[in-house]
């Protein structure tokens, strides 16, 4: 049971694809697409200068060849239980082209690693509980050794208890469904101030999963404004998919979030590379689009380009990375992180 | 049989993280930070390139050097590109053509097979030449296809062992259930550890649908992240050997594969990694750091001293025969990390005492209250007057804290420690300086 296996190798998934795709017999065109859509963009070449779709094809020496296609009448067809096959009577090929030629099974690993997944708080609020109790029973004989136990996650927020966890888990079901059927959605909100707003009009974009306090919120397009909110699932409430027309789909929506979102000038920093600041400066900002360069002398620039919301957190994780972490521009955030650094100094001269 | 493939996941592993974390390096720069040949790491960086999807791939120019560079932005990219990574394990053309004879004649067969008639079966065929391909060959294949790939299984009758293709488990799901069960896929491949193995279920679970029940062309990109990182995954095949051998209670060995006079060997005196390998050690727990993406092995020698040792460092994990109770370190575990926030182990009879007073503006901050006490569960808050408060944590090292802290700057000081007061006090004045700004 490894997770680096030849088996999941694209190509070995590939070749596997493809005899299934024969079942009823393609074209030499038609196998040729279906291992182009496949390969890595600058093909894989043998020993002997042969590419996939050569040996795929049956088309270099005899002893190279895959040989597991088989051609007839300007078709290729699995040659093992090929329908094509010659002395094959109407009953058989009926048979055999109801059975793939080759079955989708998970591998071991897989399994484990879906076993583990029914155990995760919250897998209930998109499976059926007879989705689980079934898979649960397929899998009542795998031992996984993906258990919650063996690991511990640090670093991460310990958010109150949601007050109603059904109603929590119901609106998360209602905004998938919206989000899966690319409906709008009417409901209320209330805000940390108390505030109430009611029967609004908004298009689910995605649900966003936060590693750091395990909740979900919904990224929406609010349609009454125009304009892009992110909400917690468990303080809205009547919501409801509507069939109101929106004049703007998903990918739109999306697309605005992106566009309006994104800070035209990135943030650029000058990172020394001492006391481990390099590394913990470059992981931080990982998920963020980004470049950099060496300066020399230990020194790296790396240029983030980052959302407008994240700003507020972007400073922050700037700021607790330390003294060799300073910002070269915008000199917006450079003014505000030395007053913040300003204002630390003077909690200490009191 | 391709030489763009690899047998071991070892050999992309360093170059891999550094392109995608850094993505500031050279051929050249890589040469001197790993101590291998340039070669070597023209190889890797090329290999990298046929690997990860063109999208995500950026070579920038320094004056001559060009530099690799993986990049993505997390809110428009939800799938873990490095997981194709994975996807290129070298095989033979005899691991190729077994595997699938293998498969499509049991298949035809629609019952169980023994080893002779599927030799016989696809010797009359002409499908293998059993003057390339022995009988052992053979046998190994089928006993590989059901130990550790797990599509077939095997039943002994009479001595003789009948090979069938495994169970279906998804057969009694309706087709709104497999729907389900993708878009739940979807969404946990990237927060169930290993991710990779969460990614190939997704695509199993696809051909699936395609294959066996005709359902095309479904999506499931509902989802997107905060705090997901990528580059752990790299660290995944090493992180999965360790979770078989923490699950099947064996000791293990690991070795580290850190280059010859690295950076981090100079830095880091005290870090486990300064060995080339370990002794044997118990695998109890991995802790994974969320705002670095950092995976932690603890482990325990057999002076029942706690160590730690992360695994981008590892290179690789060898499972010892000897075997260890779990439950013998559960008290221990508990007593030396209880009060880490990260990976540092008690080395203390106490965990330290880290006092903290906040200032805020009563009025329009107290959510910034509220926000630390989530972050630092363990924190006793005492109410002086409006607007300023203390906290006191319990923590095994306070310079774990010290990033934390500096992130509320002009919120937060240090009234106990002394040292650790000054340690903060000295990062500001330091940090003003670097701004050229003097106090």
């Amino acid at each position: 049971m490894e997770l680096f296996s030849e088996i999941k190798n694209r190509y070995f998934q590939l070749m596997f694809r493809v005899i299934n795709e024969c079942a009823g017999g393609k074209t030499k065109s038609e196998v040729m697409k279906i291992i182009d859509e496949g390969e890595f963009e600058q093909k894989v070449i043998g020993k002997n200068q042969e590419s996939f779709a050569d040996l795929v094809l049956n088309k270099c020496e005899p002893d190279e060849n895959f040989n597991l296609l088989t051609e007839k009448d300007g078709m290729y067809y699995p040659s093992v239980g090929s329908s094509g096959k010659s002395g094959d009577t109407a009953g058989d090929n009926a048979k055999r082209l109801d059975m793939l030629p080759l079955p989708v099974r998970f591998s071991t690993i897989e399994e484990a690693w879906l076993k583990a997944l029914l155990d995760k708080e919250g897998i209930r609020m998109i499976l059926s509980k007879e989705t689980v109790a079934k898979l649960q029973m397929e899998l009542a004989d795998m031992d996984t050794p993906i258990r919650e136990e063996y690991f511990e996650l640090t670093n991460t927020i310990k958010l109150p208890a949601i007050p109603n966890q059904e109603a929590y888990e119901e609106n998360f079901r209602i905004l998938l469904n919206a989000i899966i059927e690319e409906k709008p959605i009417r409901y209320t909100n209330i805000d940390k101030k108390g505030n109430i707003y009611s029967n609004r009009l908004a298009l689910p974009v995605s649900i966003e999963y936060s590693m750091r306090d395990g909740r979900f919120r919904v990224s929406m397009y609010l349609l009454d404004e125009n304009r892009p909110i992110m909400a917690n699932i468990f303080t809205l409430s009547d919501i409801r998919i509507v069939d109101e027309e929106t004049g703007i789909d998903r990918e739109t929506a999306k697309r605005l979030l992106f566009e309006q979102k994104y800070s035209e000038e990135p943030i650029v920093l000058e990172v020394t590379d001492k006391k481990a600041a390099m590394e913990r400066c470059f992981m931080c900002f990982s998920g963020m689009e980004r470049t950099a360069r060496s300066l020399g002398n230990d020194k790296y620039e790396i240029r983030l380009n980052y959302y407008l919301f994240e700003e507020e957190n972007l400073i922050r994780n700037i700021i607790s990375l330390g003294p060799y972490v300073r910002v070269i521009s915008p000199q917006r955030i450079v003014d505000e992180i030395i007053s913040r650094v300003k204002k630390s100094i003077s909690l200490y001269n009191i | 049989m391709f030489s763009d493939f690899i047998k071991h996941y070892n050999i992309i592993r360093d170059i891999l993280r550094d392109c995608f974390l850094y993505g500031c390096y050279s051929r050249d720069g890589l040469e001197s930070k790993r101590k291998v040949s340039s070669r070597k790491v023209s190889y890797e960086m090329r290999r990298i390139q046929q690997y990860v999807e063109e999208k995500y791939i950026r070579v920038d120019k320094d004056g001559r050097f060009k530099l690799l560079n993986l990049t993505y932005d997390f809110m428009r990219h939800s799938d873990n590109f490095l997981v194709s990574t994975y996807m290129t394990k070298s095989f033979t053309r005899t691991d190729l053509i077994t595997y699938f004879f293998i498969l499509l004649y049991i298949q035809s067969q629609n019952r169980p097979c023994s080893l002779s008639e599927i030799e016989d079966g696809l010797a009359q065929g002409g499908h293998l030449s059993f003057d390339r391909i022995s009988s052992k060959t053979i046998e190994r294949k089928l006993a590989e296809m059901c130990t550790s790939f797990g599509v077939l299984t095997c039943k002994t009758v009479k001595r003789t062992k009948y090979y069938s293709i495994a169970p279906d488990i998804l057969k009694t799901l309706d087709n709104n259930e497999l729907r389900e069960l993708f878009t739940a896929v979807g969404l946990f491949k990237n927060i169930v550890f290993p991710v990779v193995a969460g990614y190939f279920c997704e695509q199993t679970l696809r051909d699936y649908m395609r294959f066996e029940k005709n359902i095309d062309g479904i999506d499931n990109h509902y989802f997107n992240y905060r705090h997901v990182q990528f580059h752990p995954a790299i660290e995944e095949q090493v992180l999965w050997e360790i979770l078989k051998a923490i699950h099947e209670r064996h000791k293990i060995k690991i070795f580290y594969h850190s280059p010859k006079n690295s950076d981090f060997q100079r830095k880091d005196t005290n870090n486990a990694c300064e060995q080339h390998s370990s002794k044997a050690l118990i695998p109890y727990k991995i802790r994974y750091d969320v705002r670095h993406g950092r995976f932690y092995l603890v482990s325990f020698n057999s002076n029942k001293n706690c160590i730690i040792s992360r695994l981008d460092r590892i290179g690789n994990v060898e499972v010892l025969e000897d075997t260890f109770q779990r439950e013998d370190y559960d008290e221990l575990y508990d007593q030396q990390m209880r009060c880490s926030w990260s990976s540092l182990v008690l080395k203390r009879k106490e965990p330290e005492k880290v006092k903290l007073e906040v200032v805020i503006d009563e009025e329009t901050e107290g959510y910034i209250i509220e926000k630390i006490l989530y972050e630092a569960p363990n924190g006793v808050l005492d109410k002086i007057e409006d607007g300023r408060y203390h906290i006191t944590i319990e923590v095994n090292d306070s310079g774990e804290l010290i990033p934390w802290i500096r992130g509320y700057a002009g919120y937060m000081r240090v009234l106990e420690s002394k040292e650790l007061s000054e340690m903060i006090l000295n990062d500001w004045k330091e940090m003003l300086l670097s701004y050229g700004v003097v106090q």
